[in-house]
């Protein structure tokens, strides 16, 4: 018992500071995970690894997340998982609620306001930048570029839910594959 | 407020649930769930991307929390947090112990890879509209050309690069900020 609870201090502590030095989205998380967990704590194998990013592929949220579970719950089921998810977490929601309580004094500041502009401008870029690393995941089909031209018209000019546009696209897709309608 | 809260759970629940292809692929749906409903403006948006790209942690989370904030406080970071983790969660969980195979069988992967495809429009529609909400901005009464001028450099930058850094083109249009508008 006191063996189990301390795996799942552990799980916390280590989740914690990997999410306390992992900057940047997804799957920046997997490199730092595969350096602590993998080769150097040994909690999860290669394999292990591997069938994660697997799983991931095809459930929602943050790899983060799935990672923080699917380890945590390996070691220590339940509350492993939980702790683990709770360390990961943790250090993003302080350091946010800081900054929000920071920039309320320092939002007069105008060099404040000018490194935030300059950022918010930036920051464009990586969105163009993720939009292409997801194209890279995706499925390689012929019919690929006149879905992204009709999901970008979705998202762009229509008010359509987009999750609505999702699970009709899934569908489509599921009955067209089913028939083989289309060669996809 | 509790009403706020709960209202930004379910959001984030929603969010959480219906989010593949990683942090970015949330942006689509925070947009149109959260700044075209009017919780957070749209200048707010992108300050909030800014920002969560530069902090620690999952970059999901960092905007669930920073929006959650804005709609309802320290207890809407809470509540939009736990909502965007929850799903992912007792989806894992639950596939940990009932579907590895399932989940990870060829052509359930082909299907979300599919999905890939049109989330990538959904994406890039997410920062044209950011691109030309910025630069359609007004700055100091005019036209923002310092905005275009810092957009052309990064977007150089980032094609040019081989493995682009996200912090390291934060810190550098942080640092061109500076430079256009101090």
């Amino acid at each position: 018992m006191k063996e189990r609870i301390k795996k799942i201090f552990d799980l916390f502590i280590t989740f914690y500071l990997i999410g306390l030095i992992t900057f940047g989205g997804g799957y920046v998380m997997l490199g730092v995970i595969k350096d602590e967990i993998v080769s150097q704590k040994k909690w999860i194998t290669d394999s292990d690894m591997t069938e994660l990013i697997a799983i991931s592929e095809s459930t929602p949220g943050p790899f983060a997340i799935n990672a923080a579970t699917f380890i945590g719950y390996k070691l220590g089921g339940f509350w492993g998982a939980f702790f683990a998810v709770l360390g990961v977490v943790l250090p993003s929601f302080f350091i946010v609620l800081l900054i929000i309580f920071l920039k309320e004094i320092f939002a007069k500041s105008l060099f404040i306001k000018s490194v935030l502009r300059g950022m918010q401008v930036g920051v464009i870029a990586l969105i163009f930048r993720a939009g292409f690393l997801v194209k890279k995941s995706s499925l390689k089909i012929k019919l690929a570029n006149f879905i992204i031209f009709i999901g970008f018209i979705i998202a762009a000019f229509t008010s359509l839910n987009l999750i609505f546009v999702m699970v009709i696209y899934l569908y489509f897709y599921f009955i067209i594959r089913k028939y083989k309608l289309l060669k996809c | 407020m509790l009403v706020k809260a709960l209202e930004i759970f379910l959001i984030f629940f929603k969010i959480g649930l219906f989010t593949f292809g990683g942090g970015y692929a949330m942006m689509p749906l925070i947009n149109q769930d959260v700044v075209e409903t009017g919780i957070i403006s749209s200048s707010d948006f992108s300050k909030m991307i800014a920002i969560s790209e530069s902090t620690p942690g999952p970059f999901a989370i960092n905007m669930a929390t920073f929006a959650g904030f804005r709609a309802a406080g320290v207890l809407g970071s809470l509540m939009a947090t736990l909502g965007v983790v929850m799903p992912s969660f007792f989806i894992i969980i639950i596939i940990a112990i009932v579907a590895k195979k399932f989940i990870k069988e060829k052509e359930v992967k082909r299907f979300f890879k599919a999905l890939l495809i049109l989330i990538t429009g959904f994406i890039l529609a997410a920062g044209t509209t950011a691109l030309i909400n910025i630069l359609s901005e007004e700055y100091n009464g005019g036209f923002d050309y310092g905005a275009l001028v810092i957009f052309t450099i990064i977007t150089c930058a980032t094609f040019l690069m081989k493995k682009p850094k996200p912090i390291f083109i934060i810190l550098m249009s942080a640092f061109l900020g500076i430079l256009v508008y101090y």
